[in-house]
């Protein structure tokens, strides 16, 4: 080894002297991929969102509360509400106009959205837009405000831009201080299935049912914009894709529906009173101390609720605090169940949540089966990865919304299928989903309802997080639970695409949302867990962040940088890898060259030289010539055999014995230990071929039986994104040796993962492998003992 | 197409699938299809994986019957035909016929395979790919049309639906 070295401090001194003429650069293919994020992609830190992640001590945010009266007419399936809003300015910021988003202003027909619809193709039309279209046509929703006026009930100014809505001030609001003023509207609800909302209405009108209508009602009244430190007044439209960014607050909500409807909304109902039965009151008190879901609405009584009608009405009265929104739904064809959840607040929070569902007798049995034990299980599980559930209730309500988060309640689609015979039946598809999508909407209300992430920026703050968060939940639920939607391999084929996008893409540019906002975050963060950080680091980093961030306003950039502070790990290559690039991971094996220690002791080393010179073929034309009987001169006349001709070069001198002892008199213990050893050392070359730097993960097999798991962290790549070479010392034999042997790095291309090479079968070749491997059985045919011709087989009642 | 003749076609596929339900608003509705030739068996295969949930809305919707066993044979045959329905592929212009091999699922998705055998030219590839399309309107379709380790897609969402053509670069 100090023989190599010396020789190349040799060679490059020749070099350098012989190129005395014009420097002309080869610029090399370097890429630092561990480059930092400060103050490059991410922001500079400030006092508001310092560099360690977590909130500053000039955070603020703004609040607004909501008094709020509203109306369902059912015959004309219209809201009608006036809210009385108060704005708190706790920036330091004085604001001449506050903006409030109009959301049901998509469903207007001359709305953003509606008028930057694309068709899919000139020569069809799918069925759906072609309702839609229809629909549009006859009907039209978006909000028709009344009155806005302030607390004296002067008429204020506003503006409109699409779903936003400027209301002008007379005064600056200066920080600190707060305004009041009254909003009155109305807006047609949207048929849900038809134009395709996130809320809306659904009636049930095949001939064994009634028309009786379930209504979800979300995006309701005029919800302040948020105004932030780090974007100002929030002005991207709502364009049906991105969701929302709210500010927090407190609502008191009077909810007029027909008298035997049953209403489920964000909050506590503060008038069970007047608007529950006694028994229902009761069951509702055992609910919280039961084992089990117990019944607020049975079935029966549900069933007997849809076929009596009314025509009075009655008034529901809802309070919740510090919600960043506010949903409800209603009908009377509601069963209601409900399970005290029992936990510890830490003294902050309930210690029992309320977990309720509402559905139809459409939906049952799978319902009251699942919906409100999963709820259940999602509180348990989203706790002990962040902190205690928030909020008093926890709500599923089964819709025509296919699944949609609001706080403390949440709508959900899944539903049994009844033939004309009135058979009930429910697919495995049918309960995974229901389970699959409680899980997630409920545990929206803890990503993004109380981590108020900015939905329309960064859609995978919430949806990613809660992806992987109910990935866990179902993994959780039972064993084998199949979901795998964020098993490192099935995020391959959207990172090798060549439609792939950065994570950090702003939600509605996004053109695959689901691989890139749900399953790519979530396959990120499930690395990040198993195979980065490990789950102990991972989890306390995590709940940090949670914890941080809980009813605040974070950014990617706190989540990054908690993330890297709280484990110790410089992450940055990370998020570059997965959150930045649109590149893949896929890490080859290039080569791998077996070194052995040069002794130095003539005996051995002239004896190897030796062995690899004997194992050489021999001259074809001395083998010729020697089978064909020729002596050389030397057989002829031995007189010319000298001491030469007796010995080799590889012959032990005594010079050489004498250089060993010296060289063996000036190594120091440990140096003639390691000469001595006979190890061997493993240079194994590997490529990055995907771009994204990640750990190398080596399963080891040797000759002796033995086997070794090694995990080369990511940093191996510093110097060299595109080529590493390592070395593995072992007094063994290596015969196998395998990359990634447990898929958790997403690699894409496995073919040259493995040493020795294996070939590897496709999926369609390993399927078809799985099947019958008698083909011809399969196929009904037979062959007689003297011919390979096939025939039909014969029916067993023949001769 | 006459643009006359065409909308008629449209809402005509609107009124036989008027009982279509809505597209689950919070829900990932996405699909990913590899093709790929194979080297060892002379075949290009082309690899469906679809949300196995979807996949079972979509094939009562498409009028399976009700009553068929989920995961059963004919579910699965049904899957296939499903797909060979919605999946067109040219290859140097010409039109290739898929052979179904099979389908089955696996965790979430439900995988559905075709082969035809391997074409003499394999440089420009069209995809119509409508996998979902008719059960939910907010589908996007992802095809990754692979040839060696290039890597080309076709991405079909709403909006961006048809004929989708990739090249691929001289070699």
């Amino acid at each position: 080894m100090r023989h190599l070295i010396l020789a190349v401090v040799a060679i490059s001194a020749f070099s350098a002297n012989a190129e005395a003429q014009t420097i002309r650069q080869t610029v090399s293919d370097y890429r630092d991929a561990f480059r930092q994020l400060e103050n490059e992609d991410w922001p500079t830190p400030n006092e508001i969102r310092p560099a360690h992640g977590a909130p500053g001590p000039e955070y603020w945010q703004q609040q607004v509360d909501y008094w709020i009266d509203v109306r369902l007419d059912e015959d004309e399936k219209r809201i009608s509400g006036i809210a009385e809003i108060t704005y708190h300015n706790n920036s330091p910021f004085a604001l001449e106009y506050l903006w409030f988003l109009m959301d049901q202003n998509r469903f207007r027909r001359d709305s953003w959205d509606n008028l930057t619809r694309t068709v899919s193709s000139t020569d069809q039309i799918s069925s759906g837009a072609a309702r839609r279209m229809m629909r549009m046509q006859e009907w039209e929703g978006g909000f028709d405000v009344g009155t806005v006026t302030d607390s004296e009930g002067r008429a204020l100014e506003t503006r409109l831009v699409d779903t936003l809505m400027r209301i002008d001030l007379p005064d600056a609001l200066q920080p600190g201080e707060e305004v009041s003023f009254t909003i009155s509207w109305e807006y047609n609800l949207p048929e849900e299935n038809v134009v395709g909302a996130r809320a809306g209405y659904e009636c049930f009108e095949e001939e064994t049912e009634n028309g009786d209508c379930i209504y979800l009602v979300a995006q309701w009244f005029p919800r302040a914009a948020a105004f932030t430190d780090y974007e100002g007044w929030h002005n991207l439209p709502f364009l049906g894709s991105g969701e929302f960014t709210l500010e927090f607050g407190n609502y008191e909500v009077a909810i007029t529906v027909p008298a035997d409807f049953i209403v489920a909304a964000t909050g506590e109902l503060q008038n069970p009173e007047n608007v529950l039965t006694q028994a229902q009151r009761d069951r509702l008190e055992q609910a919280m101390t039961s084992e089990e879901p117990v019944f607020v609405v049975t079935r029966e009584e549900a069933l007997a609720n849809e076929r009596e009608g009314t025509d009075e009405t009655a008034t529901w009265q809802f309070r919740a605090e510090n919600v960043r929104d506010f949903a409800w739904a209603g009908s009377r064809k509601f069963i209601w169940d409900a399970l005290g959840v029992e936990q510890d607040g830490e003294g902050e929070y309930p210690d029992t949540v309320l977990a309720m569902s509402f559905y139809p007798n459409e939906n049952e049995p799978i319902w009251s089966a699942y919906s409100t034990r999963v709820i259940e299980h999602t509180l348990d599980v989203y706790s002990s990865f962040s902190f205690p559930y928030p909020y008093p209730t926890a709500q599923s309500v089964s819709g025509p919304v296919g699944g949609m988060e609001y706080p403390m309640i949440t709508f959900n689609g899944p539903r049994t299928v009844r033939d004309e015979d009135g058979n009930v039946t429910y697919s495995r598809g049918t309960k995974r989903f229901l389970i699959g999508v409680v899980a997630h909407e409920i545990g929206h209300i803890y990503f993004p309802m109380t981590v108020n992430s900015d939905e329309r920026q960064w859609t995978w703050m919430d949806e990613g997080i809660n992806s992987f968060l109910d990935f866990m939940t179902q993994r959780l639920w039972e064993e084998d639970y199949p979901t795998n939607e964020a098993e490192p391999d099935n995020i391959i084929g959207y990172m090798t695409s060549s439609n792939q996008q950065p994570i950090m893409t702003q939600s509605d540019a996004v053109t695959a949302l689901g691989p890139n906002a749900y399953s790519k975050p979530a396959t990120a963060l499930v690395i990040l867990r198993e195979t980065i950080l490990g789950r102990e680091l991972f989890d306390e980093a995590f709940r940090t962040y949670a914890r941080r961030w809980r009813f605040k306003r974070p950014t990617p950039y706190d989540f990054f940088r908690t993330m890297e502070e709280v484990s110790g790990h410089d992450l940055d290559w990370f998020w570059r890898g997965w959150f930045y690039s649109t590149e893949h991971v896929d890490i080859g094996l290039e080569s791998i060259v077996l070194a052995q220690v040069d002794t130095g002791n003539p005996e051995i080393e002239n004896a190897l030289a030796r062995e690899e010179e004997d194992a050489l073929p021999e001259s074809l034309t001395q083998r010729h010539n020697r089978e064909a009987g020729i002596q050389t001169y030397a057989q002829r006349n031995p007189e010319v055999v000298d001491f030469y001709s007796l010995n080799d070069e590889h012959i032990v001198t005594n010079a050489q014995r004498r250089t060993y002892e010296r060289y063996l008199e000036g190594l120091e213990d440990w140096e003639r230990e390691f000469l001595e050893s006979g190890t061997n050392i493993y240079l194994m070359t590997f490529r990055n071929d995907g771009g994204v730097v990640m750990p190398i993960i080596l399963d080891l097999s040797f000759s002796d039986g033995t086997t070794e798991h090694v995990r080369i962290p990511a940093q191996i790549w510093r110097r060299n994104a595109h080529e590493v070479t390592w070395q593995y010392a072992t007094d063994r034999e290596l015969v196998r040796l395998e990359i990634d042997p447990l898929h958790e790095i997403a690699d894409a291309d496995r073919s040259d993962n493995v040493f020795p090479p294996e070939i590897r079968r496709s999926r369609i070749e390993l399927y078809r492998s799985s099947q019958s491997t008698n083909m011809m059985q399969d196929m009904d045919l037979t062959v007689s003992n003297d011919s390979l011709d096939t025939r039909p087989e014969r029916g067993g009642d023949d001769e | 197409m006459n643009p006359v003749r065409a909308l008629a076609i449209g809402l005509a596929a609107s009124l036989a699938l008027a009982a279509a339900p809505s597209a689950w608003a919070h829900r990932i509705h996405s699909a990913l299809t590899e093709v790929r030739p194979n080297e060892n068996t002379g075949e290009l295969e082309v690899a469906h994986r679809v949300f196995f949930h979807d996949l079972e809305v979509a094939l009562i919707e498409s009028g399976m019957d009700d009553d068929t066993a989920p995961l059963g044979e004919d579910w699965l045959n049904a899957a296939g035909s499903y797909a060979q329905d919605r999946f067109d592929i040219d290859v140097a212009g010409a039109s290739l016929q898929l052979d179904y091999v099979g389908a089955e699922i696996d965790g979430q998705f439900a995988w559905i395979y075709f082969v035809a055998p391997m074409p003499d030219e394999y440089d420009t590839v069209s995809i119509d790919n409508r996998l979902l399309i008719d059960a939910f309107p907010d589908q996007a379709n992802m095809t990754n049309v692979i040839r060696g380790s290039v890597v080309r897609t076709v991405l079909q969402i709403p909006g961006r639906r048809g004929t989708g053509t990739i090249d691929f670069p001289d070699r």
